[in-house]
């Protein structure tokens, strides 16, 4: 009858699961559907071998069995050699299958199933598996040989031989429910229950065809319809290779386009950081000029341009620092190693007037937004001063960045028991709701930047440098009426700042996050 | 010392403050804008020279020149547009502009354009 159940190293099972399928090389469980469709073919051949041997159906039948099985080939062999071993190992099976038709039952299960596991093992040389594995295999294949050569003998023919048939693959198969969650639950940590849906998902979908035409086959065979019940077997591997060539096509196709986003938006990271460093580096060289064409001129030195120019170009020194500081950080997070933090007591009040001047220096030159600020006195967190500073200078820049002519930025300060809220607020251009939460995202760009020169890296970075802080970073905006950043921080507890003075500030971090409402709803706008 | 106006169209402090250092000390007049507010600037100073940066949060160099070259009254004003060399490749070939500058510049450079334009006028 059936060519049923050859899955089961198919696709449904969860990732997880296929891990440790493939990266130990877990013996499936005993009697897997791959394996137990190897042993009904070797029943199926036992079987047929009397009814045929002595009438014309024997050459038919071996003809289109043969036709159909070099279509098979073909079909398969079309496929690069990664895509497969799979069907190779029952297409090793086949031609033992066809022996079978002229030798009695046990030798031709034997033999079906030494054909298997040849392919099998030839396979695994092929992959490389070690020597455990392929002791493994062997064993299974052995049970295997030994149920198939058992069965051919046990079975009796007629209505009742289809019925066995049918019922011995839907038990066999139905071996997987149980053995797939007991092996694999301790194996990977999934709940069983969870292991056990796939399983069914898997065989619902994946299988189900392949049971209708392991059926169908057992269907002709009990009316003597030779021809049509070989050819099923070949279908159902043409099928399988089909399905399997399928998925994995799927996922080289998913992959590659992974690969070729993340090669992207990395070039445009690179276009990005380098615009971000050439205007400052512009100002550095251009100062520089300025004051040597000054010095050559002949002229008195006028000391204070001088200063001025000075002052102009340490300025655009400290632009560069900060670019650099900030891809230096990006590349060191991107390598998996943690931010050196150098912790210390940040006054944030002052930190937020000092940035607002400087932008506001800058914008008020370009009739740009003006910043307003609202920040009590002495407010203290703990902290690194330098990253601190970056974090609201890229909050504050932003929002004047994409603010339009005059229009007004604000930032407050405030605190509460708990936290020390730096509060950034414009009437710029906004974000799209749908593009939020990829903002802080490295890399990462609102549609309604475009054009607007920045490496994307700046609020992906604050949410770092904030986050391991113990604090939390939250965005709102509406596109057209403006974006509300907001920034808390822990706010220092007196009896801990006598006691640990250079404690690293993420330690205290998760009872905080505990027992806080999510920033979002601490309610800007 | 050389005399005429120049517009000065870049978002970036950096750049405005330097440029407007190189040139005030050439003995030109210098006006600063940014975004769209450099077409109203431009028409109302009657500018000799527009240096139009290309990167800009409201509205970029490419809309603000051709917005320029629209209207009669700042139609005949030289622009010169300055940006990345690779930008400059990209995107100036379809603006109609007079000059390129790719940053970073020269103050020399930034000189010598804005002199060769003065003196085209």
């Amino acid at each position: 009858m059936s060519a049923a159940g050859t899955a089961g190293e198919g696709g449904g099972i969860e990732p997880t699961v296929h891990t440790v399928f493939r990266a130990r090389l877990w013996p499936q469980p005993l009697l897997s559907a791959g394996t137990v469709a190897v042993a009904l073919l070797a029943l199926i051949a036992a079987w047929l071998s009397p009814l045929a041997a002595p009438t014309d159906d024997l050459s038919l039948a071996t003809t289109v069995a043969a036709i159909g099985l070099a279509a098979t080939v073909v079909v398969t062999y079309q496929y690069p050699l990664h895509l497969r071993p799979r069907t190779k190992v029952y297409m090793a099976s086949v031609p033992y299958f066809l022996l079978a038709a002229v030798v009695p039952p046990a030798l031709a299960a034997t033999a079906a199933g030494a054909g298997a596991l040849a392919g099998e093992l030839s396979v695994r040389r092929q992959l490389g598996t070690k020597a455990e594995g392929i002791a493994t295999e062997v064993g299974r294949r052995t049970v295997i040989v030994l149920c198939g050569a058992l069965l051919a003998h046990a079975v009796e023919q007629g209505w009742l031989h289809t019925v066995a048939l049918v019922g011995a693959a839907l038990v066999l198969e139905a071996g997987d429910f149980v053995t797939c969650p007991l092996i694999l639950a301790p194996l990977s940590g999934e709940s069983p229950l969870h292991i056990a849906v796939a399983v069914a998902r898997d065989a619902a979908l994946v299988e189900g065809a392949q049971y209708l035409l392991g059926l169908l086959g057992a269907l002709a065979a009990e009316q003597n319809l030779w021809a049509p019940a070989l050819l099923v077997l070949p279908t159902a591997l043409v099928y399988r290779a089909l399905k399997q060539a399928q998925e994995l096509h799927a996922q080289a196709v998913g992959a590659r386009r992974v690969a070729e986003d993340a090669v992207r938006v990395r070039d445009e990271f690179l276009i990005a950081a380098s615009h971000d460093l050439r205007t400052p580096l512009t100002g550095v060289i251009g100062y520089t000029e300025l004051m040597q064409m000054h010095l050559e001129s002949g002229e008195t030195p006028d000391r204070e341009w001088l200063l001025s120019q000075i002052d102009a170009l340490s300025r655009a020194g400290a632009r560069m620092r900060t670019t650099v500081d900030e891809i230096t950080d990006v590349a060191q997070l991107q390598m998996g190693q943690p931010l050196e933090f150098h912790v210390g007591l940040v006054d944030i009040s002052a930190v937020v007037h000092g940035v607002a001047t400087s932008m506001t220096v800058g914008a008020r030159r370009l009739a740009g937004a003006p910043v307003e600020v609202d920040a009590p006195p002495g407010i203290i967190v703990r902290g690194d001063s330098g990253r601190l500073a970056r974090v609201v200078g890229n909050i504050v820049g932003n929002a004047v960045k994409y603010s339009p002519l005059g229009t007004p930025v604000r930032a407050t300060v405030t605190q509460d028991e708990r936290w020390v809220t730096i509060t950034v607020r414009d009437q710029g251009v906004g974000i799209p709701a749908d593009e939020l939460p990829h903002v802080f995202t490295h890399f990462y760009r609102a549609s309604t930047a475009l054009g607007i020169a920045g490496t994307g890296i700046g609020l992906a970075g604050a949410k770092t440098i904030v986050e391991q802080h113990g604090g939390h970073i939250a965005i709102q905006s509406v596109v057209g009426e403006g974006t509300t950043v907001e920034v808390l921080l822990p706010r220092i507890v007196e009896t801990a700042e006598a006691t640990v003075p250079n404690q690293p500030a993420d330690l205290c971090a998760q009872d905080h996050a505990e027992k806080t409402p999510a920033p979002q709803q601490k309610g800007a706008q | 010392m050389p005399h005429g106006t120049v517009l000065v169209v870049d978002d970036d402090p950096i750049i405005v403050a330097l440029l407007e250092a190189a040139l005030v000390g050439q003995g030109y007049q210098v006006h600063s804008s940014a975004n769209g507010a450099a077409i109203q600037a431009a028409r109302d100073l009657q500018p000799d020279v527009i240096l139009l940066d290309l990167m800009m949060p409201e509205m970029d160099g490419a809309e603000v020149s051709k917005r320029l070259r629209e209207d009669p009254q700042t139609a005949m004003i030289p622009i010169v547009v300055m940006s990345a060399a690779e930008r400059l490749r990209a995107k100036a070939t379809e603006m109609q502009v007079n000059d390129r500058l790719s940053k970073p510049f020269t103050i020399r450079d930034v000189l010598a354009t804005v002199e060769r334009w003065m003196r085209a006028r």
